[in-house]
């Protein structure tokens, strides 16, 4: 078992944090723009561009979440977490064969 | 990750800025700049004589020319001369793809009355420096795509976060303290980026937005599939190209540009065409496309559409197709601000300016608040803080000198030296290097100081410069009513004038805090324990 | 533009004359009621309207909104460093870009 000092433990949950903001919010931003295209009922075209267009605001929330919490796994584990669950349904939706 | 919600947004918003600022600071005013982009090119060529040919004849010699380079083509586009946007008759050709090897493609400039190509010094021009707002230099542009979207990302973050960290938005609004330090940086700051939040939210989301395509196409590719076929039917739906026919392989006349450009006109009015659009120019299935100027900052615009062996009209492409879509081109459209008259085009250029001085002064504020304690540390200020004050001093003050040199390369540079146009960039770089090492020789308050000074000089001397070495003077300019190149000279004599009030205020706060730095340090020596309570962990540091 | 502009001058020029700071340092001199203060905020955002108006009707929606929010930027950035700097040009200021843009 490795004790890191607080000002190592500090460092690496910004690290975590960062990493999470920057990669989980691409995640996350691409899977509920994809999933938003799945859910409007709208000609596909159309909802792929509006899920296209909110995928930034989303990417920015996303980032702003991870640093909102006190608690690191409140926080990044939640952006990893929902990214997981929305490619989960993204893959049941064409698994199951659901066209836009 | 703070002991509250805006605590940990404060936190968000000045590391998240810092990390990005320089690059952000460069985006911003070079973009800034590229609101006058063709004013510059024309500053950039001063041999050139505004065209005067007609219509008829620019496309008579665009037509000769486009035969001549690019027989078969897939595709010929013809920006006849007229207004601020094209100044200049302009072609662009696309030979089409073989073997799956794109084909080639090519752009020129032209005299529109004798054809030949438009002479003049080799110059990068404005658009060299407009390009560099989205596409940086030296390295790949799909790199550069990618490192300017993370980097309008963290903007986008940080326009946010600034938004829920200032209590007083309305309450403040007007409110400028001057001489009060810190203070007076942070009013600053809140000022420019409070006035002009709708331009920095709108410009920061549309430049996300431009490029879409690249940063976000796992939607598509989730949605469509992978492979470069789901994309292009994507794009051909979402860019409605769907009408368009494909080359029959039958050669035929295409049909004479001047008697639909009259129709287009006659549709429209005049003077409303911004450019021609022909698709498989010489094929029986040939389409000639007029596309319409945009007056409004919704960006496509109308677009006539005439079949090119006959030249008949065939159709009218409305404009918008559906509501996502014109979300989409309404974005596009207020960033690149192409509807702009001379008036909103200062408007913009003046926001854009706002955006590039909100960026400095976050940076500014960051060091500044950290200075008293670094002040103090015993072994002098930390690396990382000295490596990010030399760093804002050298882009802050340095990417204007840099800018400077740039121009002045263009008009000092020999006329015959090879790749001259690269030469100009390349000068660009080394003066941002010689700013950048700067604080290795001086240190930081006075070079604030010096800098400002050359920023004011190397400004204020370009005007002088471009009236010696061309005939072009300003009095001139002003005498003949050629406000463009005079714009750009006054322009030039305005950011001298700015540099050298930034450098007398620099002078005489450097005065005053050299008196207060001595004062504290009396204090320090008296009480040496109050001097370490401020020597912030990391982790308390915001 | 210009008309734009004075306008949005005139209407953050009213807005600010109610706020405590601001009206101390435009009307030194001025005592102001809570009455006059009301009625300044409703003149200010009633010319915030106006501006509004003024520009769509003049230049459609879209370049309409542009060219409001950037004259508002303009016009706030201007009068909070005349507020500091020169707090007595201020009233002066409106005078004359009003007249201008009548004459103009």
């Amino acid at each position: 078992m490795i004790t890191l000092s607080p000002d190592a433990r500090y460092r690496w949950q910004i690290a975590a944090r960062a990493l999470t903001a920057i990669f989980g919010g691409f995640a996350l931003a691409n899977a509920s723009g994809i999933l938003l295209a799945y859910l409007l009922p709208l000609p596909k075209n159309e909802a792929v561009t509006v899920g296209m267009l909110l995928s930034f605001a989303i990417y920015a929330g996303a980032a702003m979440w991870v640093f909102a919490h006190r608690s690191l796994i409140k926080s990044a584990g939640g952006i990893w977490l929902l990214a997981a669950i929305f490619f989960a349904l993204i893959a049941l939706f064409k698994f199951a064969g659901v066209t836009l | 990750m703070k002991s509250g919600f805006r605590q940990s947004m404060s936190w968000v918003h000045t590391w998240g800025g810092l990390t990005v600022g320089w690059v952000l600071y460069f985006v911003f005013l070079t973009g800034t700049l590229g609101y006058f982009d063709t004013e510059i090119d024309r500053w950039m060529k001063p041999e050139l004589k505004p065209e005067t040919a007609s219509v008829q004849q620019s496309l008579a010699t665009a037509e000769k020319r486009l035969r001549e380079k690019a027989e078969g083509a897939e595709r010929w586009l013809i920006s006849t001369p007229a207004g601020r946007d094209n100044p200049y008759l302009r072609i662009f050709w696309q030979m089409p793809e073989k073997d799956g090897v794109p084909g080639a493609r090519g752009n020129e400039l032209l005299d529109a009355t004798t054809g030949e190509l438009l002479s003049g010094r080799a110059t990068g021009g404005g658009q060299t420096l407009y390009r560099m707002h989205y596409s940086l230099h030296y390295i790949p542009t799909n790199i550069a795509y990618w490192i300017v979207g993370l980097c309008s990302m963290f903007m986008l973050v940080a326009i946010i976060t600034g938004v829920v960290i200032h209590k007083k938005i309305f309450k403040e609004m007007f409110t400028f303290r001057r001489q009060k330090g810190q203070r007076s940086w942070l009013d600053m700051h809140n000022l420019l980026s409070v006035s002009a939040l709708p331009f920095h939210f709108m410009i920061t989301y549309s430049g996300l937005i431009f490029f879409v395509l690249t940063y976000m196409s796992l939607i598509v590719a989730g949605t469509y599939g992978f492979g470069k076929d789901s994309q292009q039917q994507f794009s051909n739906e979402f860019f409605s190209e769907m009408h368009k026919p494909k080359p029959s392989g039958n050669k035929t006349e295409l049909a004479d540009l001047g008697s639909m450009f009259a129709i287009a006109e006659s549709e429209w009015g005049q003077g409303e065409v911004r450019f021609l659009d022909i698709d498989y120019p010489g094929d029986s299935n040939a389409r000639v496309n007029f596309i319409r100027h945009s007056d409004s900052p919704l960006r496509s615009s109308p677009e006539l559409v005439f079949d090119g062996t006959t030249g008949k009209l065939l159709t009218e492409v409305p404009v918008i197709t559906s509501t996502p879509r014109a979300v989409y081109s309404v974005f596009l459209g207020l960033h690149e601000g192409l509807f702009a008259n001379t008036g909103l085009r200062w408007l913009y250029f003046f926001s854009g300016l706002l955006g590039t001085a909100m960026i400095a002064t976050g940076m500014i504020l960051w060091s500044l608040k950290r200075r008293p304690a670094q002040l103090k540390k015993a072994g002098g200020p930390d690396f990382g803080y000295r490596f990010v004050e030399s760093l804002n001093l050298g882009t802050v003050i340095g990417l204007p000198i840099t800018i400077a040199a740039y121009f002045w390369a263009n008009r000092l540079l020999p006329v015959d030296l090879p790749s001259r146009a690269q030469w100009e960039v390349h000068t660009m770089f080394i003066v941002w290097l010689i700013c950048l090492l700067y604080p290795l020789l001086r240190p930081v308050t006075k070079g604030w100081i010096d800098l400002s000074w050359i920023a004011a000089g190397v400004f204020c001397l370009l005007p002088v410069l471009n009236g010696i070495t061309t005939d072009r003077h300003l009095l001139n300019s002003v005498q003949q009513g050629d406000w463009i190149f005079a714009g750009v000279d006054l322009t030039f004599l305005a950011a001298g004038v700015f540099f050298g009030v930034v450098a007398i205020k620099l002078r005489a706060q450097s005065t005053s805090s050299e008196a207060e730095i001595a004062a504290t340090k009396n204090s320090a020596k008296s009480k040496p324990a109050a001097g370490n309570v401020s020597n912030n962990t990391p982790s308390e540091a915001c | 533009m210009l008309t734009a502009f004075s306008l949005a001058y005139c209407a953050c020029l009213l807005l600010c004359s109610c706020m405590n700071r601001h009206s101390q340092q435009l009307w030194p001199n001025l005592k102001i009621n809570p009455v006059l203060n009301k009625s300044l905020r409703v003149l200010g955002w009633l010319l915030v309207l106006t501006t509004a108006v003024y520009c769509i009707t003049t230049n459609g929606v879209g370049t309409g909104l542009v060219i409001l929010c950037a004259v508002f930027s303009l016009a706030i950035v201007s009068l909070a460093i005349l507020l500091d700097y020169a707090a007595r040009w201020v009233p002066a200021t409106a005078i004359v870009i009003s007249l201008a843009s009548m004459v103009l």
